[in-house]
């Protein structure tokens, strides 16, 4: 946390030493004491409302070479240095383009990866570095919703098997009482209670992702990572999932971290939403606000890069059509990562990397001229 | 004048030891010269079989066992097998949905491209390389000139399928058949595609028929847009009638099944109930009937088919069919709830 602090305030001090050079952009002052403290601070860890914390987290997987004696040569920064919180019975939605590390973040947080810098905080606690016995009894309360409903069953087990296996990993209950939980389980999520002597491919698409959903209710968790849970679906089914999703969570009190692509399904069901760029948050904050008035170059081309069902209001928009190529992760452009593709980039943008600070309003972006996107008074197209 | 492409009741089934499943069942349609046809539909709608049907690329146990296709007037169901193949490519060329396993590994870029110059067009090997470089600056790809000696894995996956476009345009073929173009492509990149396709149709003139999952997609790219469930087509209409004044349940559901980037929430989404019918136990009926909120009591007996109705976004310009027997519209009270099935 000292570090980013340290870091940003460096930063505050040169953009006033090029503001004094006589840049013709206004680069907006900040303080960012009050922005980190205000969103992202060390408060946040104690303040009761929030269940989930990441800060500065990192995920760098080596690259390595040789054959016996291996050496590493490099990382891939799938993620590199995030923070945010989840507030408790709130949906984030972690949207990006492939290879951004949205859901490397949520497979971290969860310790399917072992995180390689940062820290991960669960109701106040750190549990980043928890191991054993200790790691087993927080597993329980946070698990994962997977994308493909064809690959997260194992097709040797039955329904019952499968919607059971958490219970029986935390020990919960007698056989008898998991196997009336599970019965209780698939009607929880709009299945027959009798489906749980069936295998899985006797299921269709929807039905399974609605076993996977059963299955990470079994432990009863409070805290949900929703890989792409409805990407791999029929469109006419990926409503139904939504909703199923959006009941469980006001009924069970749930907390989600929603990782997805479509960032329609996304303004939908999220209360916040973080952008994420080649392994960073670039913009966080209300869904409406975000998707009404973004700050962020990328979140504005993205955004006008989804196409709307409607001819009408496709031929009012205005495309802003990127160029190239979304650059490697294992060498990320210097100072601001989207610099290379982004069509305000001045020189500051390749000199300094921007803080991901508040720009009003719990409104977070990374970009130097955040507030100008987001007025307006910068315009892309 | 005659359209460029016209199906007439194309039927296409595949033999399993199940049964026969009629992946195309009686589909009838046409696309006109510089027209784009969207074609929409969920996995199993039978929209890339259809696509496969038109280039005869359905393979084994698939087989084409009814029916005509029409280009400029011949049907290439009767062709054999050699005037076909100077059909595909020249003709009508194929844009496939994956730009990583469509292209040879162990070709280079240049030698593909120039394949279909050399066989279709007669040129020479550097004549085609030559024009190759021409494709590739056409679709963007920067130091095209370089580029052409690059293997298909020095490329991106959006790169990649800008190459596939250009192998596609290489012998100017009167018919794109692109099946899902931009489904493997990030957001960003499937804007760039799909604005270069737009841009090359409007340079060279050729008909496009687009098929796709995603709305959004053919909405601002088609002229007129065929929707599909279960082998058959169940509406078709211009694109702006299609989204102002849909008239088949299953359109309906659709749109208000899927939330819109360009407003704010309004409350839960209204799902279509239940799951697309399994293709090897169809109902005698309509297809939807299971599903749908406006069934009709022949509906479950009586297959419908295409009839005409009032097109009202531009006057009855245009035409717009629907296969149902009722009459409803959008924002009508269903008449039933539909049959929760699980």
């Amino acid at each position: 946390m000292s570090e980013q602090n340290l870091n940003s305030k460096s930063e505050t001090n040169v953009d006033k030493a090029s503001d004094n050079s006589g840049s013709t952009l206004q680069v907006n002052h900040r303080d960012d004491q009050t922005a980190e403290s205000l969103a992202l601070g060390e408060a946040a860890l104690t303040d009761p409302n929030v269940l989930m914390s990441v800060r500065n987290l990192e995920m760098h997987f080596p690259i390595n070479q040789g054959i016996i004696f291996q050496k590493q040569v490099g990382a891939v920064r799938a993620v590199d240095g995030i923070s945010f919180d989840v507030r408790k019975g709130e949906t984030l939605g972690l949207v990006g383009e492939s290879g951004c590390g949205k859901s490397t973040t949520g497979r971290t947080i969860l310790h399917l990866n072992k995180a390689t810098g940062g820290k991960i905080y669960f109701n106040g606690q750190d549990i980043t570095n928890i191991k054993g016995q200790e790691l087993k009894s927080v597993r329980r309360n946070m698990t994962m919703i997977f994308q493909d409903p064809y690959a997260s069953l194992n097709p040797r087990l039955t329904v019952q098997n499968i919607i059971a296996e958490p219970m029986t990993i935390h020990k919960i209950g007698t056989a008898k009482e998991r196997q009336e939980r599970v019965q209780e389980l698939l009607e929880l999520v709009g299945l027959s209670r009798y489906y749980g002597s069936r295998y899985p491919h006797e299921f269709s698409g929807g039905q399974r992702q609605r076993v996977g959903i059963a299955r990470a209710l079994a432990a009863s968790p409070s805290f949900i990572v929703a890989d792409e849970p409805v990407s791999a679906l029929d469109v006419s089914i990926q409503a139904q999932v939504v909703n199923l999703m959006e009941d469980l969570q006001s009924q069970l009190n749930l907390t989600y971290l929603f990782v997805a692509h479509d960032l329609s399904v996304v303004r939908h069901i999220s209360d916040r939403v973080a952008v994420m760029y080649l392994g960073k948050i670039v913009e966080l904050a209300d869904r409406d606000e975000i998707y009404t008035k973004p700050a962020h170059p990328y979140t504005v081309a993205l955004l006008s890069a989804v196409p709307i069902p409607d001819p009408k209001a496709e031929k009012r928009r205005k495309r802003i059509i990127l160029t190239g190529d979304v650059p490697s992760p294992i060498n990320p452009p210097p100072a601001c990562r989207f610099h290379t593709r982004c069509p305000l980039a001045q020189q500051i943008c390749r000199e300094q990397e921007p803080a991901f600070r508040d720009i009003g309003g719990g409104h977070l972006a990374a970009c130097h001229f955040a507030e100008d996107v987001a007025s307006g008074k910068l315009s892309m197209v | 004048m005659a359209p460029l492409l016209e199906v007439k009741n194309l039927q296409t089934q595949f033999k399993s030891k199940d049964g026969v499943v009629k992946a195309v069942d009686d589909v009838s349609f046409h696309i006109d010269r510089g027209e784009t046809l969207g074609v929409v539909g969920e996995s199993g709608s039978g929209k890339s079989v259809t696509a496969m049907s038109i280039l005869r690329l359905v393979q084994h146990p698939g087989k084409i066992v009814g029916g005509q296709v029409l280009f400029e007037g011949r049907d290439l169901l009767k062709l054999n097998e050699n005037e076909m193949r100077k059909v595909r490519g020249k003709e009508i060329a194929m844009i496939f949905q994956d730009p990583m396993t469509s292209l040879n590994p162990v070709l280079t870029v240049g030698r593909q491209l120039s394949e279909p110059l050399v066989t279709h067009m007669g040129l020479t090997r550097d004549q085609a390389l030559k024009e190759s470089v021409d494709l590739l600056k056409m679709v963007g790809i920067p130091n095209a000139a370089e580029r052409i000696k690059n293997y298909p894995h020095h490329f991106s996956g959006g790169m990649r399928q800008r190459v596939m476009i250009a192998m596609a345009l290489a012998c100017r073929p009167k018919l794109v058949i692109a099946d899902e173009p931009t489904t493997a492509l990030d957001v960003t990149i499937q804007a760039q595609i799909l604005e270069l396709l737009e841009k090359l149709q409007a340079e060279t003139g050729t008909s496009v028929m687009i098929i796709t999952h995603a709305l959004g997609v053919v909405a601002g790219m088609a002229d007129r847009i065929n929707v599909m469930y279960a082998g058959h087509i169940v509406e078709t209409a211009s694109s702006d009638e299609l989204f102002e004044n849909p008239r088949h349940p299953y359109t309906m559901g659709l749109l208000k099944s899927i939330p819109r980037l360009d407003e704010a929430r309004k409350g839960r989404l209204v799902p279509i109930q239940g799951s697309p019918p399994d293709l090897l136990d169809l109902p005698k009926g309509c297809p939807f009937v299971s599903r749908c909120e406006y069934a009709h009591p022949e509906s479950e007996t009586i297959l419908p088919q295409l009839r005409q109705v009032p097109s009202v976004s531009d006057g009855n310009r245009s035409e717009h069919w629907i296969a149902c027997h009722s009459e409803v519209k959008m924002g009508d009270p269903p008449k039933r709830a539909a049959q929760e099935v699980a």
